[in-house]
This record gives C-alpha cells, structure tokens and sequence, in this order.
C-alpha cells in the first residue's frame, strides 16, 4: 500500500508534468527531465510506482517533468525548465504544490535533477544558467544522468531507436525539421557552447555541480557520444541495455532506482 | 489521518478542489436547495439534452463543470476498487455521491442524454456498497496512479479532440468555407510521406496537423491503456472501471470508427514500408554503415512487427467483455 506521497499532481509547467509529494517533510526534491520524443512519465516506465512505494524515499518529493521536444530549441527549452526550477526551490510559494493538498512548505536540502538523453543537454544548460546568476540553491543540485546526449547524438540512430511508440513514429517523417536536432548533432554550438561555459565554471572552482555526481551508459547505446563531459566521473555501465531502455526500472532491472538511492544516501 | 483518509484528501485536492467540479458541486447544489418555486427545474434544464435548445457559451461551461464532478466521483470509486482509498467511503463522500448523481433530474444528463455508464455503476456503488466477491487491488496502488497518469495524457488534449471530431464525421472549415480538415483528407495525408512531413512541420499546426497528431497520441493512449489493463488482469471490477471511464470514446470507437481508425495505421504503415530507406538513410561513418547493412532489412521487419502489434494491442482494447464485470454487479449478477 503506498502511505508516502500524495496522487499525481497536475503541474502547469511544461507538458503534462506531474508530481508526488510526500506526506512528510522532505528534505529532498528529485526532478526528473525525460529526452528526445520522451514524455514526463513514459520515459520512466515504472519510476514513479518503484519510487513513492519505498520507504528510502518517503521524505522524497518528486516531479515528472515534460516538454515537447520538437517545439524548440535545447536552449529555449533549458531556460523554460530553469525557470521552472526557481519556483520548485520553496514549491508552496511557487505554487508548484498546491495549497489545497494541506502539506507545509517545504526546506529541501538536495536537489537531485535525473535527465535522459537530450533531457541532459536541458538540466546542464539549466544549471550553467543559474551559475551565471549564483543561485543561492545551487550548493544542493546533483545529476544523475542516463545516456545523456551532452556530447551528442547520432539523430538518424534516435529517430530509429525510439520507434517504438506511437508518437515516436512521427520522427522519421520530420527528421532534420526541427531545431533540437541541430543542438544535439556532436559539434553543434549548443554543445560547444555548454562544454564551454561549463569548463568556465569549474575553472573557478565554485560551482561544483556541474561535476554529474553519476552518469550512466548503456552497452547497447548506439545513439549517443559516450565520451566523458569535462569533469564528470567515469561512467557506471550497464550492460545488455539500449539508449531507451536503461532508464526504465521495472521488476527485474532495479538498477535505475538503485543509482538514484545511492545519490539520496550520500 | 490515516492513510486512505489522507489519500481522499489529495484526490479532492487535485480533482475537485483544484478543478472545475467545485464549482459544479456549488452550482447543482445551490439549484438543489433553491427555495424558490420559480426555479424549479433549473437543474433539468441546465443538464438538458442539446435539442431542440442548443446550450452555449455560459452554459456550456457550467456544463463542462458538472462533467468534471462527476468525473471526481467515478476516481472515488475507481480509486476504492484500487485500494487508494477505503472500499466503502465515508459516510459524507457517499451522502455527496448520492445526493448529486441520484439526483432525479442529473440521471438522464448521464444514463440517457449522454450515457456514460460508469456514473450509473458509481452510484449504484455509493448506494449499495462493494460486492462481495470483489478482489480490492490490494498493495497496487501504481495501478491507480498509472491510470491517473495516463487519462492525463488525453485530457484536454486539441490534436486527440480533433482527431475523434474527424472520427465522428466532423468536417472543418476555414473563415472562407473551404474545407480544410475531414476523416477523408487525413487518410490521404498518412498515405503521403510528402504531406505529413509538411504537415507534422508545419508549427501553425492547422486543423489537419492538428488530426494528424491526434491520431498518433490516441494511439499511444491505446497501446499504454492496453498495458494497464494487462496489469489490472487480477482484478476484473478494476479493470472494468477503468475501461469504462473510457467508455463513451471506446464504445463508439469499437461499434462506429474502427475501420476508418485502423486504414489510417494501414496507411501510415505502408508508407513507412514504401519509404523506408529514405526516411531512414544510411548513416555516413564507415562503421555505422557496415552494423546497417547487415541488418536494414531486418530492421525494417521489425519496424513493421512493432505496428503491427500496435494494431493487435488497439483491437485488443476496443474489446467490449471489460464491460461486463460492472454490468453484472448493478445487475445483480
């Protein structure tokens, strides 16, 4: 029986984002940004069940955050969710939880941002944004990033791998039409761009979380660069999964969650 | 609190008092409780069927709130069948179901004007309690909550409202009359590979754009719905409220548009066949290049498995038996 966290909220943000709120006071929020053609939930699979049905999280709020890829651009999309994350700091305030759910405001001590693919692209150019700014919350980010597409991405492999569901079957028929293809090509001045500013920043020895606390590549990715980004540690490997897939807990392969407990834990 | 009652709690947060239904609760009942003989009738008039007096503009709003109540009752039932919340509801949530939906002059809005069973079922629930025999989906609140998820995915969705406007026979016209979107016209578009790209670009998204993507997302609404009834295989009464939460869409989809929806995934498969190569060309490195060869054609054999299976898992759904749970216990069966 789940006992830790409220139904899925409806947050205006984005596009279908939703989230869990726990009962108790959290201490920590964990936001997750799906990739390329994902959607807040589906690209989870069975995150949101595995995560407000354990106990390890029942101080944990978490929000399923979604945009349409295809609308803009990676930096457009970085700014919105950026944006986004300001307000998610002191989320009663921010009228990210509603009053109406009768849970206290909350005082979040990590902020743990799990992206996928292009989703990495998004939360690290959202976190350099707020660098330049010194946000004052910045001291409590980590990353914890799935095949993130932060060196690029073969966008003829992605159109391919993720057909897979309905919606995905439009790519092929737009490949190229759109501006996020552009930032994830490998070189692209998104790219460089970020590697760039990010390189700046850890120069300066201040803003240590644009270090990703833990990425993660899968054996069978044949979407992504798997080349290191700046500083971030080597990766954690896992084997027999694909670029889509290896984000996907469910009853078998518990690793996604596990990667996360270990983020929550130290 | 314990914790079903504080799971109500969130539920009517997120589903009443966030939403429209309040506002719906607070119309019908301050119409309920008028004294005045003159209004009489005001809430059979305002839930009245469409002719020969059409409703409009403040109406239909008012309208809209009433179907968002409602809808907040079915998830209290549903949300009971789930174990999220207790399998009989409090004494004030089911007092308030049965004032509202017993109402003798809010029936017909839902069991003849515009039936939608499951509200007949929540009611007859509220009334009557839980049958005997039902298994509560106990530990399986993600049941619940992917169900949640999921209908969100649809709701208020444009592109999916236009997609079963054009399922229903709907044609859409420009200020100067000329048609621009009709049942007819996107089944030629998911026959061109030429014009859905342009369409799927073009960021004005006209109506058609609009249907197109909309027969996609509804499409991925099916093949996920399909995976949550799957997963709901143990308990019949939960499944079948699910289902029929969906009814109305899925009862006239079934019985009325099912050919003209699955020629459109006939369509949108033969042109991916016919296309293939174009539409996903071989890569430039060398390497790339040798893991393509030895696996295109097999590559696009299993692009056309995976729609077929979307199509199976579609018929799959549309099947009427998950009706029949529910139709048994307000039957007595």
């Amino acid at each position: 029986m789940q006992d830790f966290h409220t139904i899925p909220v409806q947050i205006a943000d984005g596009d279908n984002s939703q989230a869990f709120f726990s009962y108790q006071p959290a201490t920590t929020l964990v936001v997750f940004v799906h990739g390329f053609k994902g959607s807040a939930l589906g690209t989870w699979d069975d995150f949101p069940e595995a995560v407000t049905n354990d106990a390890d999280f029942a101080h944990t709020d978490f929000i399923f955050y979604g945009y349409d890829t295809l609308s803009a651009s990676a930096s457009f999309h970085a700014t919105a969710f950026k944006k986004f994350l300001e307000r998610c700091v002191h989320p009663l305030a921010g009228k990210v939880l509603p009053a109406t759910q009768g849970l206290p405001e909350r005082v979040y001590t990590s902020i743990i941002l799990v992206a996928h693919s292009l989703g990495a692209l998004v939360v690290r150019q959202a976190v350099v944004m707020a660098c330049k700014q010194d946000a004052a919350w910045l001291p409590k980010i980590s990353l914890l990033l799935f095949a993130p597409a932060h060196t690029g991405a073969r966008v003829q492999k992605l159109a391919k791998e993720v057909l897979s569901g309905w919606t995905a079957l439009i790519s092929p028929f737009v490949t190229y039409q759109y501006p996020v293809y552009e930032d994830l090509e490998p070189g692209s001045q998104f790219i460089a761009t970020l590697v760039d500013e990010t390189k700046k920043l850890l120069a300066d020895k201040k803003y240590p979380c644009n270090i990703a606390r833990k990425v993660i590549w899968a054996e069978r990715d044949r979407v992504v660069s798997q080349i290191n980004f700046c500083d971030d540690p080597d990766a954690e490997l896992v084997y027999k999964k694909n670029h889509v897939n290896v984000c996907k807990p469910d009853a078998t392969y518990t690793q996604p969650v596990d990667f996360l407990k270990e983020l929550l834990h130290q | 609190m314990n914790n079903q009652q504080r799971n109500l709690a969130s539920l009517t947060s997120e589903y009443k008092d966030n939403s429209k239904a309040a506002k719906g609760y607070t119309l019908l009942r301050g119409m309920m409780n008028d004294p005045n003989p003159a209004h009489l009738g005001k809430v059979a008039h305002l839930l009245r069927y469409h002719a020969p007096i059409g409703v409009y503009d403040e109406e239909l709003k008012q309208r809209f709130a009433v179907d968002q109540l409602i809808e907040y009752y079915n998830l209290c039932f549903v949300g009971a069948l789930a174990g999220f919340l207790p399998a009989t509801l409090d004494a004030d949530t089911t007092r308030e179901i049965k004032s509202i939906l017993g109402h003798h002059d809010v029936k017909p809005y839902y069991s003849q004007y515009y039936p939608y069973y499951l509200a007949s079922v929540t009611l007859h629930y509220a009334t009557h309690g839980p049958a005997k025999d039902w298994e509560i989906a106990r530990n399986s609140t993600g049941l619940f909550y992917n169900f949640l998820m999921l209908n969100r995915s649809i709701k208020h969705d444009k592109d999916i409202e236009v997609f079963l406007n054009l399922l229903d026979h709907v044609a859409y016209t420009a200020p100067d009359g000329k048609r621009i979107a009709d049942i007819a016209m996107l089944m030629n578009a998911l026959k061109s590979k030429e014009q859905m790209g342009a369409l799927l670009a073009d960021h004005t998204r006209p109506a058609l754009a609009k249907a197109l993507y909309g027969f996609f997302k509804f499409g991925e609404f099916l093949s996920n719905f399909k995976t949550l009834l799957d997963k709901s295989e143990s308990y019949p009464a939960l499944q079948s409220a699910m289902w029929l939460y969906h009814g109305y869409y899925l009862d006239r989809l079934g019985a009325e548009v099912k050919t003209a929806f699955l020629d459109g995934f006939k369509h949108i498969a033969d042109n991916l066949a016919a296309n293939y190569t174009e539409l996903f060309p071989e890569p430039e490195d060398e390497d790339d290049q040798e893991e393509e060869q030895l696996s295109a054609d097999e590559q696009k054999e299993n692009v056309l498995a995976i729609m077929s299976r979307m199509r199976d898992n579609i018929l799959y759904v549309l099947q009427p038996r998950y009706k029949e749970p529910l139709e048994r216990y307000c039957n007595g069966g």
